[in-house]
């Protein structure tokens, strides 16, 4: 993890209420792996006070890809050619060895699936991408190379079929923690049980520090408690099932 | 050097007067790291939102949420054991019972220079450290929460406590769908509030070394803060939002 000054290059609308930050960092650009997240904040002031968790989306030449939700404020804030104080890259790079990928996101979390997804084609994997996104599907389905296979699911429907399920080798989630009991009752249904280094679920908690130092990231997991900036963001959907911030 | 334990027989002596509450940190020289509040069993923490924004400032409620003290000193033993600066391992608890065993296991972790007693309202204060006192030699740094921390500060000292921590957090609430939400508050704001009760404490001489903390985001903020009576003065969120502005501190106040 080291210190960026980043310049704002361009900021558009995504989905959901998610706008893309084009960052003008291309030495991070180059390093920054999916599963990895970036800390931003406004070097000229202390509103917000916090930094912002920013996912990247994709590299355009030397330029990173954050998404960052439109209303929050230093979405608000920032304008193309501002500066931006950033720490990264944080967190655990995911490992893509698998050649059946299976990525599962509710629309408004699906970002950090979509970098994901972007350097799995690149590495030749094979990528299912299922939304829980009915009016966003398009949208998504844009940010996407052309390989990935993409389907929408309604909000009340599961997210996976088991034919899905039974394809991957692996499986990638992005969605709000109370719902990764029932991911994981799909896989078992699908797969006879879930077992370790298959699924992997993104916790999305408030990371303030990024370092260890506030515990507002810590979560329950069956192998104690774990600080999301440190140990995750992604966890073994295993080690995470059995009891969440929402119980 | 900054003496936090004067007549003691274990001292505690800091080369700098900046205090920093994190597990790690080599940005630049500093006097003491303060481990973020642990207790003695592992806690999970408060339910979502733990963080809410404010400008300026935000709300956080983790529920005390930490590994537990053994897990985390077991992950850190090594780098204690290495580092320049002096351990401080804070603790917070719900009864006062529980921190006399964990001190006296902490006095035998290399690197760790003293405890740092999180002392919330509704704690019997004076017997907690009086049975912390009589468990460790380690120093003991009191740490007061800043609302009340003029009514409890003498008896502190009377009961063995090395040095006063000026102060915790306030507290504070925040509706988020139609909901009331509490917390400890944070951010530069806080320095007023921390300077005034900073000084009243300061005025009751009391004859134990006073340590800052408080929305402390600047060097001129901690000049201010010495100049009201701390010998020392702590860093909590500032290092969070910006780590190179507090390593620019370390280094102006190094000839503090």
């Amino acid at each position: 993890m080291r210190h960026w000054l980043a310049r704002v290059l361009d900021q558009r609308p995504l989905w959901s209420n998610l706008e893309a930050l084009s960052l003008d960092v291309p030495e991070l650009a180059r390093t920054i792996r999916p599963g990895q997240f970036v800390l931003a904040r406004d070097p000229r002031s202390f509103d917000p006070y916090l930094r912002r968790v920013l996912f990247p989306l994709a590299i355009h030449g030397g330029g990173l890809e954050c998404a960052i939700d439109s209303a929050d404020a230093l979405a608000r804030r920032v304008q193309p050619g501002d500066a931006l104080d950033l720490r990264a890259p944080l967190g655990n790079a995911l490992e893509l060895n698998a050649q059946h990928i299976l990525l599962a996101a509710d629309a408004a979390l699906a970002a950090p699936l979509v970098f994901l997804a972007r350097v799995a084609v690149q590495l030749g994997r094979d990528v299912v991408f299922v939304a829980r996104a009915a009016a966003d599907a398009p949208a998504i389905q844009q940010s996407l190379p052309p390989e990935v296979e993409y389907h929408t699911r309604g909000a009340e429907e599961d997210g996976l079929t088991p034919e899905w399920i039974a394809w991957a080798d692996a499986i990638f989630a992005s969605a709000p923690l109370d719902s990764y009991n029932r991911l994981a009752e799909q896989i078992s249904g699908a797969r006879f049980r879930l077992t370790r280094g298959l699924a992997y679920a993104l916790a999305h908690f408030p990371m303030p520090c990024g370092s260890g130092d506030c515990f507002a990231c810590a979560v329950e997991t069956t192998r104690g408690i774990a600080l999301t900036c440190q140990a995750g963001p992604f966890f073994d959907l295993d080690d995470l099932i059995k009891k969440s911030a929402y119980d | 050097m900054i003496e936090l334990a004067p007549n003691w027989k274990r001292g505690l002596a800091l080369k700098h007067p900046l205090m920093i509450v994190a597990h790690v940190w080599d940005a630049a020289p500093l006097g003491a790291l303060v481990t973020p509040p642990l207790t003695a069993r592992p806690r999970a923490g408060a339910p979502l939102p733990r963080v809410i924004e404010f400008p300026g400032g935000f709300l956080l409620r983790t529920g005390a949420a930490n590994p537990g003290v053994s897990a985390f000193t077991e992950q850190h033993r090594l780098a204690w054991r290495k580092s320049d600066a002096p351990i401080i391992v804070a603790l917070a608890a719900q009864a006062a019972g529980e921190w006399h065993a964990i001190a006296a296991r902490l006095a035998r972790v290399d690197g760790v220079g003293g405890v740092e007693l999180h002392l919330n309202p509704g704690l019997d204060t004076v017997k907690a450290i009086r049975r912390t006192r009589a468990a460790t030699d380690l120093p003991i740094l009191a740490k007061l929460d800043l609302e009340n921390a003029r009514a409890i500060a003498s008896e502190c000292v009377a009961a063995g406590a090395n040095a006063l921590v000026v102060g915790r957090a306030p507290r504070g609430a925040a509706m988020r769908a139609g909901r009331l939400w509490r917390g400890r508050m944070y951010g530069a704001f806080v320095t007023p509030f921390a300077l005034q009760v900073l000084s009243e404490i300061a005025a009751l001489r009391l004859d134990v070394p006073l340590i800052a903390c408080g929305g402390v985001h600047t060097a001129r903020d901690a000049r201010e803060m010495i100049a009201a009576g701390a010998v020392a003065v702590q860093i909590d969120t500032a290092h969070w939002v910006d780590a190179e502005g507090v390593a620019e501190m370390c280094e102006e106040l190094r000839q503090v």
